[in-house]
């Protein structure tokens, strides 16, 4: 697994401009660096990262949340179906939030 | 459970109920009613003393802090002079009760010895004044009153009261609150609720309370409290007891042939692992119009530690969650919460994100947002929000 980056390590310019598309951005999902083409990634994407032998339909029970986004949203959640600008840098966690 | 009453079982409360003073309990402090003094218009009237107590358990200790509301107007000299040792108005020391003066008498050197002391310190300074109009004034009038004792709390709620947050803890009062599901979580939504004056906790599980069980609870556990073996809300039933007047189990497996216990709740936090139970009492929170906030964790394993998330989800009526309605079964994933990985932190924190959300809603704390949905991310130390949905 890749090293988590520190502050200071990525360009700051790339990371404020969220108009990445047609380049590769680095992002973590899960703590684990994952390559997104295109300046975007759904839902499914990021389900099949973080744990690849998951059927789709199951997958639809993840909480995914993210950190370090783009200006315009810099932190939320994405939901089964829905797609969202990436930026390098930015930090995705994909699980199953049900346990008590 | 024994009834306490601090006046009863506090030598130096019980000396001046002796000695005819008319005492009561007001939100935590100590009311003295039907002390003469002398208003503004140089009349002899009767007000009441407020007094911020100090208690361990039942009983008090010295006081320490010496000065104390006054409510019924503004008290005077013989001559219509404002004491010297009033300052008029202050801060509502009670829900609904608004203070005319604050009174400080300060002994030289040192605090009151007891409540005795200053009380009848306080009270020989206005009634003074007061029998030099009518010499037959006398705040001991051994007037019988009705007791307002009797609350949620086992014991007085002496930390409101001296924060001055009691007229805030109204909000909270009233009502009943339900935890279904005692595990990690629940057992520390607990803890938390029931140190609020809700009037009822209902308590729903079928767990008994085992040895893993102690280590993700608040508190500490006895090994007595392990070898009785009881239910999980009979053992915290018993606990909490101790704090709170209303906390009732229902040791029950929940189906659709029990859901109606639900019902005695008001407010449900739902704390369960179980995908089936959640989505049960859900659907039947949505169908009576009923408020709920759902729990969990979501945990994993990686070379850096452990990580994910800890979910706090808030479902009213107009602002239902389509997760609820959900029939899909989770993955078995390889969840560490599973194998009984210790994270009493993280089921507290869990639990306080969904308290303090119920809190914002009752007008306890302030709420600048209308959040649905929260989850802590552990790596990233951040609080991710989502508000309400249209």
């Amino acid at each position: 697994m890749d090293r988590l980056p520190v502050a200071g390590d990525q360009d700051r310019t790339a990371r404020q401009n969220p108009s990445t598309s047609g380049r590769r951005v680095a992002v973590f999902v899960n703590g684990r660096k994952c390559k997104i083409e295109g300046g975007e990634v759904n839902f499914a994407q990021l389900a099949g990262f973080a744990f690849p032998k998951v059927a789709p339909e199951a997958a639809r029970t993840f909480t995914v949340a993210f950190t370090r986004g783009p200006a315009a949203r810099p932190e939320g959640f994405v939901t089964p179906g829905e797609r969202v600008h990436v930026i390098e840098d930015q930090r995705f966690v994909v699980v199953v939030a049900d346990q008590s | 459970m024994s009834s306490s009453s601090p006046i009863s079982r506090s030598a130096d409360l019980q000396l001046l109920r002796d000695e005819g003073y008319v005492l009561s309990l007001v939100s935590g402090m100590l009311a003295v009613d039907d002390v003469p003094f002398v208003d503004e218009g140089v009349g002899v009237r009767r007000g009441r003393l407020l007094v911020w107590l100090e208690l361990a358990g039942d009983r008090t200790t010295r006081p320490k802090w010496h000065a104390v509301c006054f409510v019924g107007g503004i008290p005077c000299d013989n001559l219509g002079r404002r004491l010297p040792q009033c300052h008029a108005g202050g801060r509502d020391p009670a829900p609904g009760i608004r203070a005319d003066a604050l009174l400080c008498i300060h002994p030289a050197g040192r605090e009151f010895a007891d409540f005795h002391e200053l009380v009848t310190t306080y009270v020989s300074l206005l009634t003074g004044h007061a029998q030099r109009l009518d010499c037959e004034a006398t705040a001991r009038t051994r007037r019988a009153v009705r007791s307002d004792e009797r609350g949620p709390f086992a014991y007085l709620d002496t930390a409101s009261s001296r924060a001055g947050v009691a007229h805030l803890s109204e909000r909270l009062a009233g009502g009943s609150v339900g935890i279904l599901g005692l595990g990690g979580t629940g057992s520390h939504v607990l803890d938390l609720v029931a140190k609020t004056p809700v009037e009822a906790i209902h308590l729903y599980d079928h767990d008994a309370f085992l040895q893993h069980n102690a280590f993700r609870a608040p508190g500490a556990a006895s090994v007595d409290d392990l070898a009785a073996r009881r239910s999980k809300v009979d053992h915290f039933a018993q606990v909490y007891s101790r704090l709170h007047r209303g906390v009732f189990p229902h040791r029950v497996r929940l189906d659709s042939s029990n859901l109606h216990l639900l019902d005695r709740s008001d407010f449900l936090f739902i704390c369960v692992d179980d995908a089936a139970t959640r989505r049960l009492a859900a659907a039947h929170l949505e169908a009576g119009g009923k408020s709920f906030i759902d729990v969990g964790l979501g945990l994993q394993l990686s070379e850096a530690g452990v990580f994910g998330l800890a979910r706090m989800t808030l479902s009213r009526p107009g602002a239902r969650r389509p997760e609820h309605r959900s029939t899909q079964e989770a993955p078995d994933l390889a969840d560490p919460y599973r194998t009984n990985v210790q994270v009493a932190d993280l089921n507290a924190l869990n639990a306080a994100l969904a308290v303090i959300r119920w809190k914002r809603l009752r007008g306890f704390y302030a709420s600048e947002r209308d959040e649905s949905l929260s989850v802590y991310s552990i790596g990233s130390n951040d609080i991710v929000n989502e508000d309400r949905r249209p």
